[in-house]
């Protein structure tokens, strides 16, 4: 055994794991999701997992890295795997297994038919319903924040507005204080994209030390906001337990405070680079809501997996039960099957169908919410600073994980075109 | 068998599809966009949210617990004649079914 091979990873697993015999040769690849290739030297995100679709390159492929998983490749086989929970368990949805094991935030974390009564509850607080009352205030808050940023001339793209202003949404939902925002991205952080310092075990506990007195406290006297709601839900005719609030007001926490961040931050990478595609939303914003699901569908984040939950064939291959398979939500958007010219950005397809939220029944319960954050940032930040760019010299580093992230994004443009919006 | 789709701006969509499917799944193939489906059929987002005309909406089984619940959540006001069209499987004495569809689907 060579010293690579006995080395850990930042998860705690052994960096690579000996190919079972049920796994033929031609479907293995060295892929590891916390460290795509190339993309710790500058190689962009999207482009790294590209890689898995080379022409020749089998639809299902299994790599050594954490803790040795397979993975799905295409739109329509990553589609029905997330439907079929039977063998496709969400129980463990993080790779390594060892590291999935220690996630316990339901109820993306449970299986149908226990699932929906806990996602109903969710649902209640974060669902489409209310998202669509927020409107407003999350168009304002937007507003708010770059109108600050626009005469400076330049801002860190990241910790200037695709960290805050998702954070001020969040927090005010959630009812808590701003302040405690940076310890709960702390936490989140550590379990997305783990670098070594924490378990997923202790970084959970993090959150549930931290809310168990703010729940007990709502459940004694509930308000308006989204914790109230969750913490005094009803489940089969009876109220939410402290762990299950615990673990769905974690679950809530964590989703809003990074998915999103990042494809904002891919999102303005891009526009930063592209002046016709920003000129063609500056001059039809009625093309937003179509160049937000072409965004999503060209730069998705996320990576999760599920559970071989019983042994099943799929294209002639034996997945054995307690197996891990990625079914990357970042992947689907790529397929060139799907799509003719993938990877480029199309604001006027026809279909941009994608599953950067995920699909069936697991599918993102903050996605309305994080719709809107999309187009109230394109609409707010191109009417108020149209012209804008990546600071010269600078070098964009994406980085891998079960969230894909941009580390920095240095933007910059002359104050002199930029509008005022304020009256 | 016939179904109708009639968007919140009045224009018509009429469909000829074979009986079996549900109603969301035969929206989707047929590119009916005012149904969104983001979950594919599983009542988690309530986005393939209708409106049920007569006398159709009589002849539907009753809404599940699940279905209750997500009802209460949708993006557009529920009706009376609201339901998930994932759950409105097409069966023979449904020729004809007549469905609005809402404002909004997330």
């Amino acid at each position: 055994m060579n010293t690579e091979q006995t080395g850990l990873a930042a998860t705690g697993e052994v960096l690579l794991t000996p190919q079972p015999v049920h796994v033929p040769n031609d479907r293995v690849i060295d892929f590891d999701i916390y460290n795509p290739p190339g993309v710790s030297g500058g190689e962009k995100l999207q482009e790294a997992w590209k890689c898995l679709h080379k022409p020749g390159m089998p639809d299902i492929l299994w790599t050594p890295r954490n803790g040795g998983h397979w993975i799905f490749t295409r739109f329509d086989a990553i589609g029905k795997a997330f439907l079929d929970t039977d063998h496709f368990s969400s129980k463990v949805m993080f790779v390594p297994r060892s590291w999935g094991e220690q996630y316990k935030f339901n109820p993306v974390t449970v299986d149908p038919p226990r699932h929906a009564p806990f996602r109903a509850v969710v649902n209640s607080a974060i669902g489409p319903r209310i998202m669509a009352k927020l409107q407003d205030s999350i168009e304002a808050t937007a507003a708010g924040l770059i109108d600050a940023l626009a005469p400076k001339g330049h801002c860190d793209f990241m910790r200037e507005f695709a960290e805050p202003f998702p954070f001020r949404i969040l927090l005010s939902l959630l009812g808590l204080p701003i302040e405690d925002v940076g310890h709960l991205k702390m936490l989140t952080d550590r379990i997305t994209r783990p670098d070594g310092t924490m378990t997923l075990a202790q970084a959970s506990q993090g959150f549930y030390d931290y809310l168990e007195p703010i729940i007990a406290q709502r459940q004694a006297k509930p308000g308006e906001d989204a914790i109230s709601k969750m913490v005094n839900g009803e489940v089969n005719g009876r109220v939410v337990t402290m762990e299950e609030a615990q673990n769905m007001c974690a679950l809530v926490t964590l989703a809003g405070l990074d998915t999103v961040v990042n494809v904002l931050g891919f999102s303005i990478q891009f526009l930063a680079c592209n002046p016709q595609h920003r000129k063609d939303l500056i001059d039809n914003p009625e093309l937003i809501p179509k160049a937000r699901e072409e965004l999503l569908r060209r730069f998705s984040v996320v990576a999760v997996a599920r559970y071989i939950n019983k042994d099943i064939a799929v294209d002639g291959l034996e997945f054995k039960e307690g197996e891990m398979v990625l079914l990357p939500p970042l992947l689907p958007g790529l397929d060139d099957r799907k799509y003719d010219d993938p990877m480029k950005v199309d604001f006027h397809r026809d279909s941009h169908a994608h599953m950067a939220f995920g699909y069936g029944p697991h599918v993102c319960a903050g996605a309305p919410l994080a719709r809107r954050e999309i187009d109230a940032m394109l609409k707010a930040w191109l009417t108020r600073i149209p012209e804008f760019e990546i600071a010269p010299g600078a070098k964009i580093i994406h980085q891998g994980g079960i969230v894909g992230a941009v580390h920095e994004l240095p933007l910059v443009w002359d104050p002199a075109t930029t509008r005022n919006m304020r009256h | 068998m016939k179904l109708v789709f009639i968007g919140p701006d009045n224009a018509r969509i009429e469909l000829d599809v074979p009986g079996g499917a549900t109603l969301m799944r035969a929206a989707v193939a047929n590119g009916v966009r005012g149904i969104v489906a983001d979950c594919g059929g599983c009542i988690s987002c309530g986005t393939c949210h209708v409106y049920v005309q007569k006398p159709f909406i009589d002849r539907l089984p009753a809404i599940s617990v699940n279905e209750e619940a997500m009802l209460e959540n949708t993006a557009s006001e529920r009706q009376w004649n609201s339901r998930l069209s994932c759950q409105i499987e097409l069966t023979e004495e449904l020729d004809g079914l007549t469905v609005n569809l809402p404002p909004l689907q997330r």
